[in-house]
């Protein structure tokens, strides 16, 4: 069945990459968060070796994390550009429906492209905030045990992590269910395209 | 910052591309290819009968729509 509502398809794509840009401003203002968090941490606290290479670590891991946020933050931008160049042609009328598809196929596939060159980072920085927050977290329970901090920076520090873990691991399950079978897709027919072309092409 | 296209996305482009007839710089400049590539695969495309070359200018043939209808509804379905 040939698909004739290349509208509808305009419409969720336009709505995924303003999605993905509020996610990528919210990862910008969090990575600066935790950099801040990290550094403060670093200069005034004083609870033993652990703990000041566990918040190198997080340092680290943030300071990745906004390079990555500000690569992405650009990307997405140009794709929001592109997106609402046709969405005005299309309210214009100046496209007729043939334009209409190959201008939505075009901007699929530089969704697409979005999500194959940034699957992997995304899914490496998250990663890492998951592991570094779930780090911190076990090492602040043990220093609260060992009588080494007191409760309200215990809790205060919990709060802190729990929402980096929480943030990252939901931004990591939405990425790792939406975009990789978005990528599975494309994989299973391109099997299809290259029998079409008489076997695989490399670009 | 356009993203990276695989070979299959490219040759959507240049079939799309000249569902008018094309001449080989305007294939090139559009589908932002450098000469040899471009070369590559046109050849390829005229020889599977996607293409169709006359006077210089390269034309998208029935097989090369039906090649466009897959990968349009390929890519469409993804959000729809």
């Amino acid at each position: 069945m040939v698909l004739e509502m290349p509208d509808d398809v305009l419409r969720k794509a336009i709505f995924e990459t303003e999605l993905l840009a509020l996610v990528v401003t919210s990862s910008l203002t969090l990575s600066m968060f935790l950099i801040a968090d990290a550094t403060i941490g670093l200069t005034v606290e004083n609870y033993g070796l652990t703990l000041t290479v566990l918040r190198a670590f997080e340092l680290v891991s943030a300071v990745t994390w906004l390079v990555f946020s500000v690569s992405m933050f650009r990307e997405i931008n140009w794709l929001r550009k592109t997106h609402y160049r046709i969405f005005f042609l299309r309210k214009s009328e100046e496209l007729d429906e043939k334009q209409k598809k190959s201008e939505t196929t075009e901007l699929v596939m530089n969704m697409i492209g979005f999500y194959r060159d940034n699957y992997l980072k995304f899914t490496v920085v998250m990663t890492l905030a998951i592991g570094v927050s779930f780090l911190i977290v076990m090492t602040v329970t043990f220093l609260l045990f060992t009588g080494s901090m007191s409760l309200w920076v215990a809790v205060f520090r919990w709060a802190v992590n729990a929402f980096m873990l929480m943030i990252a691991s939901v931004l990591y399950v939405y990425i790792h269910r939406s975009w990789r079978r978005k990528l599975l897709k494309v994989k299973e027919a391109e099997k299809k395209l290259s029998e079409m072309l008489g076997g695989p092409v490399e670009a | 910052m356009k993203p990276k296209r695989t070979a299959y996305e490219i040759v959507w482009k240049i079939l799309d591309y000249c569902k008018a007839p094309r001449r080989l710089t305007n294939v090139m400049q559009s589908c932002n290819l450098n000469t040899p590539t471009a070369k590559k695969y046109l050849d390829l495309l005229i020889f599977k009968q996607m293409l169709s070359m006359n006077d210089e200018n390269y034309k998208t043939t029935k097989e090369g729509l039906k090649y466009l209808e897959l990968i349009e509804e390929v890519y469409l379905r993804l959000f729809h």
